[in-house]
C-alpha cells in the first residue's frame, strides 16, 4: 500500500516537462559562479557556500516542492489520494518524503557538479570534495523540502514563500541561524554559521534534527 | 452499516447558507439509500461525516461498527466537487483505487465499456472535462468494491445513458450487500432506492412508501390554450393507458397529471392533432424538493409518530422523527 502512495507526487514530478526544464536551469545557474572560480583558480567552497548553498538549492527544491504538492497547499494535494481510500497522514507522508527525496537528488547532484567544476588547485582531492558537497547538497536539500512541505500546511505557494523568505533573512544570523538550513548548509559547505562556533558535526546534527522535526511537522498538521 | 445518533454538524458557508444537521438520527442498511433534500438541506455533509472527512459538533455516528476514519478503506466516497489524481491516468486512478484498500488487483475494462466511458481509460485526469472526472470517480469507487459508497449528485453533470448505466451497476453493488447512500435533490432520480430519508434544513425524515415520494413520481403538463374545452374533450376520448390519469381544465389553460411526462407528451401529442387546438405554451412541472419538505412536514404532525415528535413538529414547525 504504501508503494502506492509514492505514484501520484512521484508522477507529479516525472510527467512534468516543466520540472525538467526548470532543474536544468538551475543547474546550469548553479554552474556560472563554479566557472567563475574555476576561471580564478580559486577555491571550490567559494562557490558551494556562495551561490549554490543560498540561491540555486533553496530555489530549486522549492520548485521540486511545489511541483509534488500540485503547487497548491498539502490538503488539496493530498485530496486526490484520500478520495481513494488512503489515510491523510499516510498520503502527506508520501508527499513530503517524495520532495525530500527529490531535493536530496536536486541537492546532490548540484553539489557534486558544481564541487567538480568550481575544483581548484587548492582544494582537498576531487573524488572527496565532490563525494562531501554531494552529502550536503543531499542532506541540504532534504532539510528545504521539509521545510517548504511544513509551509505547504498552512497556505501552499504563500506558505512556501514565507519560510522561503524567512530563511534568507532569519537563517543568515543570529539565533534564527540556528532553526533554518541555510546557516547550516553553508556551514557544511566551508563557509560559516554567522554569530555561531559551532562546528560541521554539530551543523550535520541540526540539519537532521530540523529535516526531521519539520517533516513531522508537515504530516502532523495533515492529519486529518 | 452506517448509523447515526444525534448528530449535529455545520458545513462549510460557499455563497450561501451553510448546510446543517440538527439531531439527526437514523440508520442505513445495506441496500440503496436515498438522502433527498438540497445541499443546504445537510445531504452532501451527512456524507462528508460518515467519510470521515468532517467532525461533527454533536452526536456520533459509526460506519461498519466503528467511526468513519477506522474504515476509511471500506468506505469509498465521491463528493460533488472530485478531486482526481491529475498527473495519473484514468486506468491508473483505478487501479490505485484497489491499491489503496489493499484489494486484489482487477480488470476494470468491462465496468469502463458499461459506464461508456472506456475511451478515457487512457487519458490523464488533468485533460478530463469536469462531467468526465465525475463519471471516473464514479467508476473508481464502484471498481473499489468497498461495503459502502457515499454518492453526492451521481447522476448530474451525466450525459443521457449514464444515469440508466450507473444504476444499474449501483444496484449490483447493493446486491452484493454494499450500502449506496445517494445524496439528491432530484425527485425523479433513475434508480429505486429500497431506503429514503428526506432532509429539511438538517432535520431528517423517513418517506419510505409515504405520500410525498407518491407526489414525486408524478408529472404535470400545464398547456396554455384559447381551446381548452376542446382539448380536454379530445384527451378524454384518449384510449385509457394513453389518457393522463387526471385533468384539470382552469381559465385557458389545461393540466395533465400522470405518472410519465413522457407519456403526457405524447397523450397531448394525439389531443392537439385529433382536436385541431391551438397550443400557446406547454409547460412540465416536476415535483419540488420544496414541495416534498412541505407534504412531509405536513404528514409528520398528522401521522402517528411519537407524540412528543408530533409536539415537536407543530411548536417548531421543521422538526420530526426518523421512525
Amino acid at each position: 500500500m504504501m508503494a502506492a502512495l509514492y505514484k501520484l507526487p512521484i508522477a507529479r514530478l516525472g510527467r512534468s516537462w516543466a520540472t525538467l526544464l526548470a532543474a536544468v536551469a538551475w543547474t546550469l545557474l548553479a554552474l556560472v559562479p563554479a566557472l567563475s572560480v574555476r576561471r580564478h583558480q580559486g577555491h571550490a567552497y567559494t562557490a558551494l557556500s556562495g551561490a549554490f548553498s543560498e540561491i540555486t538549492l533553496p530555489l530549486v527544491v522549492f520548485g521540486l516542492t511545489g511541483r509534488v504538492l500540485a503547487g497548491g497547499n498539502m490538503k488539496d494535494a493530498i485530496r486526490p489520494l484520500v478520495g481513494l481510500g488512503a489515510a491523510p497522514a499516510q498520503a502527506a507522508v508520501s508527499m513530503t518524503t517524495t520532495a525530500m527525496l527529490a531535493g536530496a537528488l536536486a541537492g546532490a547532484l548540484q553539489g557534486a557538479l558544481v564541487a567538480a567544476v568550481a575544483h581548484g588547485p587548492g582544494d582537498p582531492p576531487l573524488a572527496w570534495d565532490v563525494l562531501t558537497s554531494a552529502e550536503v547538497g543531499a542532506l541540504g536539500g532534504a532539510a528545504y523540502a521539509a521545510l517548504f512541505a511544513f509551509g505547504s500546511t498552512f497556505g501552499g505557494a504563500v506558505g512556501r514563500s514565507v519560510l522561503l523568505g524567512a530563511d534568507w533573512v532569519l537563517g543568515a544570523s543570529g539565533s534564527g541561524a540556528l532553526l533554518f538550513p541555510r546557516g547550516h548548509v553553508r556551514s557544511l559547505l566551508g563557509g560559516e554559521l554567522a554569530g555561531f562556533a559551532m562546528s560541521q558535526r554539530a551543523s550535520f546534527g541540526a540539519l537532521m534534527v530540523l529535516t526531521g522535526l519539520f517533516g513531522a511537522m508537515a504530516v502532523g498538521r495533515t492529519r486529518r | 452499516m452506517i448509523r447515526a445518533k444525534g448528530l449535529r454538524a455545520i458545513g462549510p458557508r460557499k455563497g450561501g447558507p451553510a448546510a446543517v444537521l440538527s439531531d439527526v438520527t437514523l440508520e442505513i442498511e445495506p441496500g440503496l439509500t436515498c438522502l433527498l433534500g438540497t445541499a443546504e438541506d445537510g445531504g452532501p455533509l451527512f456524507l462528508d461525516i460518515a467519510a470521515g472527512l468532517v467532525r461533527p459538533s454533536a452526536g456520533s455516528v459509526d460506519v461498519l461498527g466503528g467511526p468513519p476514519a477506522a474504515a476509511r478503506a471500506r468506505i469509498a466516497h465521491v463528493p460533488h466537487e472530485v478531486a482526481l489524481p491529475e498527473a495519473l491516468t484514468v486506468s491508473e486512478i483505478l487501479t490505485l483505487g484497489r491499491q489503496l484498500r489493499r484489494a486484489p488487483t482487477k480488470n476494470h475494462g468491462e465496468l469502463l465499456a458499461r459506464l461508456g466511458i472506456a475511451h478515457l481509460a487512457t487519458r490523464r485526469a488533468s485533460s478530463l472535462a469536469r462531467a468526465e472526472a465525475r463519471s471516473v470517480a464514479l467508476a473508481a469507487a464502484v471498481h473499489a468494491e468497498t461495503e459502502v459508497l457515499l454518492l453526492d449528485e451521481p447522476f448530474a453533470d451525466a450525459s443521457l445513458e449514464t444515469p440508466a448505466r450507473l444504476g444499474e451497476v449501483l444496484r449490483e453493488r447493493a446486491r452484493a450487500g454494499a450500502s449506496v447512500v445517494v445524496a439528491t435533490a432530484s425527485t425523479r432520480p433513475p434508480l429505486a432506492f429500497e431506503t429514503t430519508w428526506l432532509l429539511s434544513r438538517g432535520v431528517v425524515f423517513s418517506v419510505n412508501g409515504s405520500e410525498p415520494i407518491a407526489l414525486a413520481r408524478e408529472a404535470r403538463l400545464r398547456v396554455v390554450t384559447p381551446d381548452a374545452r376542446a382539448l380536454s374533450a379530445a384527451l378524454g376520448a384518449l384510449e385509457e393507458d394513453a389518457a393522463p390519469r387526471e385533468l384539470t381544465i382552469g381559465d385557458g389553460h389545461v393540466v395533465l397529471v400522470g405518472p410519465d411526462i413522457l407519456a403526457l407528451a405524447r397523450a397531448l401529442g394525439a389531443a392537439v392533432c385529433s382536436s385541431a387546438a391551438r397550443v400557446v405554451a406547454v409547460v412540465p412541472e416536476l415535483a419540488s424538493v420544496d414541495g416534498l419538505k412541505e407534504a412531509a412536514l405536513s404528514q409528520t404532525a398528522r401521522s402517528s409518530v411519537p407524540p412528543a415528535a408530533a409536539r415537536r413538529a407543530e411548536v417548531a414547525g421543521s422538526t420530526g422523527d426518523p421512525t
